[in-house]
C-alpha cells in the first residue's frame, strides 16, 4: 500500500517537473525535452499523453519533430508552426528577431524581390505573429510573439528536401509576376 | 539501352517535380502552381507514352501526333502558369 502510494506521488512529481521545464522553455521538442530531462521515450509519452489529455500542454508534429507548448500557448503555436514551414518566412521571423524593418530593408537581406517579401509579410501579418506601424514614408514590422520562443523552434525545424524545393518553387513564381501580386 | 534509361529517368524527376508542385501548391494555394504541376505530370505522361512501343504495338503515326498535341499543351501550361494572376 505504501509502496504504490511512493509510486504515485513519483508520478507526479515527474508529471510536474515535465510541465515546468515545458513551461520554462515553450516550443520544446520532445527529443531534446527527454534529454535535457534524462527521462526515457515511454515515460516521457506516457506523461505527455496524460498531460495533453488533461489539457496541460499542446503538441504538433511538423517535420519530424514534436513541438511541444504549455497551454498558454494554444492560440500562438498553430500560426507560428504554420510560419516556420515556409524557408521565406523563417528568415523574415529571424530578421525581426534582429529587431524592427521595413520592407525594402528584408528584401535587400534576403535578396527577394519587394513582391515576393509583401505576400510573405502579408502571410505573417494575417497569422498575427508580426505588428506593423508607420514610420515617416515607411511602414516597418517587429515581431509580435516572444523571440526566445521563434528561435527556439525555428533553430530545430529540419524541413524536408521537397520542402525546401516547393518554398523556392512558391518564391520564383512570384519573382517572375513581379510587382503584379499583391497578397 | 541507354535511350530508355535516360526516359525512366526523365519520367522520375517529372513525377518529382510534379510532387513537389503539389506540396508548393498545399502550401501557398497558388492556381498559377497547380498549372506548373499539371505540366509536369503531362510531361511525365508524354514520355511514358513515347516508350509505349517497348510492351505494346501500336502505331507510331497516331503516338508522334498525340506526342505533339500533349507537347503544345504543356507549353501553354507553363504559359498560363507564368501569366495567370492569383
Amino acid at each position: 500500500m505504501y509502496q504504490k502510494e511512493n509510486k504515485v506521488s513519483d508520478s507526479m512529481s515527474h508529471r510536474e517537473e515535465i510541465l515546468q521545464h515545458i513551461s520554462k522553455n515553450p516550443g520544446i521538442t520532445f527529443r531534446r525535452l527527454s534529454d535535457e530531462l534524462g527521462i526515457g521515450i515511454g515515460n516521457l509519452q506516457y506523461h505527455l499523453y496524460q498531460l495533453e489529455k488533461e489539457g496541460m500542454i499542446v503538441s504538433k508534429k511538423l517535420g519530424g519533430r514534436r513541438y511541444i507548448f504549455p497551454k498558454e500557448f494554444e492560440k500562438e503555436y498553430e500560426p507560428l508552426l504554420i510560419a516556420i514551414s515556409n524557408e521565406t518566412q523563417r528568415k523574415i521571423l529571424l530578421l525581426l528577431a534582429e529587431g524592427e524593418m521595413n520592407q525594402r530593408e528584408i528584401a535587400e537581406r534576403l535578396k527577394l524581390t519587394q513582391a515576393t517579401i509583401n505576400y510573405h509579410m502579408n502571410i505573417l501579418s494575417k497569422l498575427g505573429l508580426i505588428d506593423k506601424r508607420k514610420q515617416g514614408r515607411n511602414v516597418v514590422y517587429s515581431l509580435k510573439c516572444d523571440i526566445e520562443v521563434i528561435v527556439r523552434v525555428i533553430s530545430e525545424y529540419r524541413p524536408k528536401l521537397w520542402d525546401k524545393l516547393a518554398d523556392r518553387l512558391i518564391d520564383l513564381m512570384l519573382t517572375l509576376r513581379g510587382g503584379e501580386l499583391n497578397d | 539501352m541507354i535511350d530508355i534509361i535516360l526516359d525512366v529517368a526523365i519520367i522520375g524527376i517529372a513525377l518529382f517535380l510534379s510532387f513537389v508542385s503539389w506540396v508548393a501548391y498545399k502550401k501557398s494555394g497558388m492556381k498559377s502552381i497547380l498549372f506548373l504541376l499539371l505540366a509536369f505530370l503531362l510531361f511525365g505522361i508524354k514520355k511514358t507514352l513515347e516508350n509505349l512501343h517497348i510492351i505494346t504495338e501500336i502505331r507510331e503515326n497516331t503516338l508522334d501526333i498525340v506526342a505533339t498535341v500533349l507537347e503544345l499543351i504543356i507549353l501553354l501550361l507553363f504559359f498560363i502558369a507564368v501569366v495567370k494572376r492569383d
